[in-house]
């Protein structure tokens, strides 16, 4: 409990803060007056200087931070340009983004080990070559440029799924399943190939452990073996590239959703890029960056528990 | 007697050293099994295929990549427009070309300047350590906090749409990696003897680091940099179709891809090209790079 603590105080929360000043410093730095923005080209300095008082921009910049951070700490992360809350701008776009990314996770993972097992138990064999190529295809390809030309054959030629679009998943899951699956699956699959690669070295090791020896001497089948026996240890590895997914996902998905025209945090995001609507800009960067390094620190948190070696503590740890 | 081995002058010796070399560099000997092997082979002619696409075909063809034939528009591919033509009636096949040079071009010279940048932080935080390495380091940690290309769209928002700003971007992108890369690569140099010799003959810290350490390390940057650039050229096709690239008219890998998208139903041929192109570029070097770690790595040269 110590340990987590400490990393949460060491590593999380600096950088999370330093982030933070970034993002928004970033967004200071611009040229433009927001309030002779907001009150567009006829307004008058008496009124641009009340509206500079009112939205807080005569302050100092420190002030003005501490206050913006102060608010998108209890959610508040003020008004887009377009005159909406960008927390509800948020709150909207944020669904679809988590039903994909946890879809193509979910996918990806159960397909890698699935992939990562049966090349590891057949190792050198015809499924193997088969899997290893299959990997080495779609590890190569990147993920967006591979979702354009699955666009491109499953909507355009074959008109099998939605091109555009998005129905809840939870509203209607047939419905929404044939507007998530192209997506999921251009984002799962690199998913998919690197933890099947994982996978498969980490059953070809496991199954050279004396225990796996001893389990076939007793007599237990095949099967038993390979799912009671080397499944468990063999995820280890496995489990340690979770964070490095997550990352991918994030910035996948930003791609991948303007890819399939689906609404989601990466349009929001890419809008407000075009049409330089920093308030959302920031909220949607600084979500991000947390739910990163979030993640990163769980990953972390994750080696330390599988093993103890990690521990602060331990013997041989400076 | 026949089997006396007589000792043999420095002359002979450094003849046969020669005559060795002359015979076949390293390198060239190791470029001619890279190409014997068949998927090497395969590998280097694709990538030699798209590279001529790329930088030999816009020399020679003398279609201009902005110029508009009226009745021309969203023309399939024919043998005067390889590529067809798209919603300005422009040929497709030389703007794919002059995108896709624009495309490795801007991704060559942003990484190199990115990593000059991020080696001299690098050097710098390794070199002096204290409070300027935990500075360099930290910020560097914050750069990393952001994930994938999440922070060259934020600094193309802060710089605003265009290919000034991706080149900046992608810059920026290349820093955390090579400035960690150098910090390593000077933590290991800085006990060596040579340095202490340069630092005790006077050199300055500069000199030592540039003429001295610069050099020996030079190695590491040479196996890491190519593979920099083709990430910083995929991120450069991924911004450019997230219409955050190079504006109009100039044709970009990524503008296209993103103007394909939106012709799609129209003309199946605009999206399909520079989305091959990208794919078969990556397939091609992915395959290089896998004979390649094969042929360099004995280990795995021996293994089924």
């Amino acid at each position: 409990m110590n340990y987590v603590l400490a990393r949460l105080i060491r590593q999380f929360i600096p950088v999370v803060f330093v982030a933070s000043i970034l993002i928004f410093v970033l967004a200071e730095l611009l040229p433009g007056d927001p309030a002779a923005i907001a009150l567009g080209e006829t307004a008058t300095p008496e009124a641009v200087t009340a509206m500079r008082h009112e939205m807080g921009l005569d302050r100092p910049i420190v002030v003005r931070y501490v206050r913006w951070l102060g608010s998108a700490l209890t959610g508040d992360f003020g008004r887009s340009t377009t005159g909406k809350s960008v927390t509800d701008l948020v709150q909207a776009s944020a669904p679809p983004t988590l039903e994909l990314a946890v879809v193509a996770f979910t996918f990806g993972n159960l397909l890698g080990v699935a992939f990562g097992v049966v090349a590891g138990v057949y190792r050198g064999k015809f499924p193997d070559t088969l899997i290893g190529i299959a990997a080495s295809l779609v590890i190569a390809v990147p993920s967006f440029v591979a979702g354009l030309l699955i666009l491109l054959v499953f909507t355009v030629w074959l008109s099998w799924f939605p091109s555009a679009g998005r129905v809840g998943l939870t509203e209607n899951p047939v419905e929404g399943l044939k507007y998530l699956a192209l997506p999921a699956f251009s984002l799962g699959a690199v998913v998919a190939a690197v933890v099947s690669r994982f996978t498969r070295q980490s059953i070809v090791d496991v199954l050279t452990n004396d225990f796996i020896r001893t389990a076939r001497a007793k007599g237990l089948s095949e099967h038993t073996v390979i799912f009671v026996h080397a499944l468990k240890p063999s995820m280890l590895p496995v489990v340690t590239i979770v964070g490095v997914q997550l990352g991918g996902l994030i910035g996948g998905s930003i791609v991948i959703e303007q890819v399939f025209t689906r609404p989601g945090m990466g349009r929001l995001l890419i809008g407000a890029v075009n049409s330089k609507d920093y308030p959302t800009i920031q909220a949607i960067t600084l979500l991000l960056v947390s739910t990163y390094i979030v993640f990163n620190l769980l990953t972390d948190l994750l080696y330390a528990w599988l093993d103890p070696r990690l521990r602060p503590g331990a013997r041989g740890r400076a | 007697m026949a089997n006396e081995v007589r000792p043999a002058s420095v002359d002979q010796l450094v003849w046969a050293q020669e005559y060795q070399q002359r015979r076949r560099s390293p390198g060239l000997a190791f470029l001619i099994r890279l190409v014997r092997d068949p998927r090497g082979a395969a590998a280097l002619s694709v990538l030699g295929v798209l590279l001529t696409f790329a930088f030999i075909i816009p020399l020679v063809v003398t279609t201009s990549p902005f110029e508009s034939v009226r009745g021309q528009r969203l023309l399939e591919p024919s043998p005067s427009h390889p590529f067809g033509t798209d919603e300005l009636s422009r040929d497709l096949f030389i703007r794919n070309a002059v995108g896709f040079r624009s495309t490795l071009l801007s991704g060559l010279f942003a990484v190199i300047g990115g990593w000059l940048i991020g080696i001299t932080l690098g050097y710098t935080a390794g070199y002096r350590g204290g409070i300027v390495d935990t500075l360099i380091s930290r910020a560097i940690d914050t750069l990393l906090a952001f994930p994938g290309i999440l922070l060259a769209v934020l600094l193309i928002a802060w710089f605003g749409p265009g290919l000034t700003s991706l080149s900046l971007a992608i810059a920026v992108f290349n820093i955390p990696f090579s400035t960690r890369l150098a910090r390593a690569a000077v933590l290991r140099e800085v006990v060596r003897d040579y340095v202490l010799a340069a630092q005790t003959v006077g050199c300055t810290g500069v000199r030592v680091l540039f003429r001295h350490i610069a050099i020996n390390t030079f190695g590491l940057f040479a196996v890491q940099l190519p593979i920099a650039i083709v990430n910083s050229i995929l991120i450069i096709a991924a911004l450019g179709f997230l219409g955050l690239g190079a504006q109009p008219p100039n044709p970009t890998l990524g503008g296209l891809l993103f103007d394909g998208r939106r012709f799609m139903r129209l003309a199946w041929w605009y999206l399909l090209a520079p989305a091959s192109i990208v794919a078969v570029f990556m397939l091609a070097l992915n395959f290089l790079s896998d004979v390649l770690s094969e042929m360099l790595d004995p280990v795995r040269r021996g293994r089924a």
